[in-house]
């Protein structure tokens, strides 16, 4: 078990140097720098003096050692990456990415965090009550509900929440952060994804458990509805749940970056996609370096935890 | 039966008559059971029906819209629905219908070339790693794996940023980051259908590789493929809303529904018309295109 867990570990810093590699290259093809964009084209700045521009780019470069051939770039920037750190932003040029990071990191991964919750805690019933009643009315009801989360995508769901709380019910600023009112939104607009996957995986697991010998048992020795389902049948299906939410959490925390940029809460997301739109290349390789990270690093963990719990399943390969 | 004259058949390059009647003999019984599964599914045939509406006003849109999209009615602006802008106008009063169908044409076109893109390149690698195994099958799938580590929105607005935001770059940019799952789908099916007779068949009979893969491999593996492209539509469209959402998608003036949605978000208390039928429309297409799909896996679903 610990070989292959070291296995996992090797491929995934493999992916993480090739995925950190080919974004660091795709940079360099970029058409337009964060110099060009921000400081020498604007005209109140440097006037169009050649000398002071050609002095404040070569500034720029060795600040920032653009002045190296690139593989010695990408060396040195691996390097601090080994130690999490990534070297200074081009658009806050006093604060180093990992310090970005950190600021918008735990906004984004609470968020995600409570989306999870929220959705275990309605959507467990939700698919306990659709696989006690197949294809009822209510089965169906619960059904298409469910199907929402994973068609109508994260922000235009934002867009009927504040049309319902904000202009309809007038509850809710349309966005903002720092209050606990601002969560609402972004947490209900996330949490229809991870719902959707809780709802339809209890509804066929159970429906499957309940077929199983041993619920038969438990009805013939008079067990109540309530003992055979939350004694017996429940029990069983919960445990590979976590490996239905494990990989939920990574997504969801990068696909806050839309609901954080429609609401514009502060989070990992949001700078990801200032830095993108800024051409700020180092934040840029170092979010996504970031969120790949954690997204494989929490698969792994999701995966060692289910056999911990499951003891049926060997770890092999 | 037809199998078996297909494969007693001499193969050479001149005449493919032979596999592609027995293609012909089997492919008629097998799809005409989907249609008639599909014409059964009711929310299928709703999905295909708005699909198709859709897909025919996008194809259209020049002629049907009833402004062109970028046209600007001064004396209009920010007006609520009315008979002549039957969704209302934004702030230079265009009319919001016209840019809608514009924003779905922008959108159909990029999800549909994007697929066109995940297809060449997913089962390309695929086949190629299924059907020559080995170590070319290792590193194959090894960098296949990689890439689906690779978180794929991210990897779209990195790419979007890097190329620029043309209409070629942001449907290659999808294609390119949405193929992994083809790639094992497509390996997979080869993995299975290269070890069948007829497969033997061919090769006894002197075709190569590509021959096998082109001609015997892939028209075999056709339904799962087509219904993983055709759900790959809806998913391509909200990648491209998506990216026009945080601003990397199509420039302006041209339409694109994430665009409209991420502009006027602020504007919702005092123009809720301008948020309330972009989302409503990218809605019902998502949806219709879904259940199409969906329609298309349960018609095409080989288990019963």
């Amino acid at each position: 078990m610990l070989r292959s867990i070291g296995n996992r570990l090797g491929f995934i810093v493999l992916s993480l140097v090739v995925i950190s590699a080919l974004t660091f290259l795709l940079m360099q093809l970029a058409p337009g720098n964060f110099l060009e964009l921000n400081v020498i084209m604007r005209p109140e700045a440097l006037a169009g003096d050649t000398a002071r521009i050609r002095e404040v780019e070569a500034a720029f470069k060795a600040r920032y050692g653009l002045d190296k051939p690139l593989w010695q770039q990408y060396l040195t920037w691996l390097k601090g990456a080994v130690v999490f750190k990534f070297g200074p932003s081009f658009k806050y040029p006093t604060s180093n990415t990992e310090e970005l990071i950190a600021q918008g990191f735990p906004v984004s991964a609470s968020l995600a965090l409570a989306a999870t919750a929220v959705a275990i805690l309605v959507g467990l019933p939700m698919g306990i009550i659709a696989a006690l009643r197949p294809n009822s009315w209510i089965d169906y009801l619960i059904t298409f509900i469910s199907m929402i989360g994973v068609v109508i995508p994260n922000y235009v769901v934002a867009v009927f929440l504040i049309l319902l709380f904000s202009l309809w019910l007038k509850l809710l600023p349309t966005a903002g952060w720092g209050e606990w009112y601002h969560w609402i939104m972004p947490v209900l607009a996330l949490c229809l994804a991870p719902l959707t996957s809780i709802v339809r995986y209890m509804r066929t697991s159970l429906i499957d458990t309940l077929r199983q010998d041993y619920i038969r048992t438990a009805w013939a020795k008079g067990g109540t509805e309530r003992q055979v389902i939350f004694g017996h049948a429940l029990r069983n299906s919960l445990i590979p749940l976590i490996t239905v939410l494990g990989p939920q959490l990574g997504y969801l925390m990068v696909y806050s970056v839309l609901v954080e940029r429609f609401f514009l809460v502060p989070g990992l997301g949001a700078y990801f996609a200032s830095a993108a739109l800024e051409r700020d290349y180092p934040m840029l390789v170092a979010s996504v370096t970031f969120f790949a990270a954690v997204i494989m690093v929490i698969n792994l963990l999701v995966d060692i935890t289910y056999r911990f719990l499951d003891p049926r399943i060997r770890y092999e390969g | 039966m037809a199998e078996q004259e297909a494969a007693c058949a001499p193969h050479s390059g001149l005449s493919p008559a032979p596999a592609k009647a027995a293609g012909r003999v089997r492919g008629v019984s097998r799809w005409s059971r989907a249609w008639r599964k599909f014409k059964r599914n009711k929310l299928a045939m709703a999905g295909a029906t708005v699909a198709i509406f859709l897909t025919i006003v996008a194809i259209f849109a020049p002629w049907i819209a009833p402004y062109p999209y970028s046209e600007s009615h001064w004396d209009h602006a920010w007006e609520p629905p009315s008979w002549k802008f039957p969704f209302g106008t934004d702030e230079l009063g265009r009319d919001m219908l016209s840019r809608q169908i514009w924003a779905l044409r922008n959108a159909l076109i990029i999800a549909l070339m994007a697929e066109v893109v995940t297809f060449v390149v997913g089962s390309a690698i695929g086949a190629t790693a299924g059907y020559f195994g080995g170590k070319i099958d290792n590193f194959l799938m090894r960098f296949t794996d990689i890439m689906f580590a690779f978180p794929s929105l991210l990897f779209n607005i990195v790419l979007v940023a890097a190329l620029g935001r043309g209409l070629l770059v942001i449907f290659i940019a999808i294609g390119v980051t949405r193929w992994t799952g083809l790639a094992r789908l497509v390996r997979g099916q080869v993995l299975a259908l290269k070890q069948m007779e007829y497969v033997l068949a061919a090769r006894a009979s002197g075709a190569t590789g590509w021959d096998i893969i082109l001609r015997y491999l892939l028209p075999n593996a056709a339904g799962p493929i087509i219904v993983t492209l055709a759900l790959g539509i809806p998913a391509n469209m909200m990648v491209e809303s998506a990216l026009s959402l945080i601003g990397m998608g199509v420039a302006p003036p041209m339409p694109s529904w994430g665009a409209l949605i991420a502009t006027y978000q602020n504007a919702v208390l005092s123009y809720p018309h301008l948020l309330l039928f972009p989302a409503a429309t990218f809605a019902i297409t998502l949806l219709s295109f879904t259940y199409l799909g969906d329609g298309l896996s349960e018609a095409l679903d080989p288990k019963d």
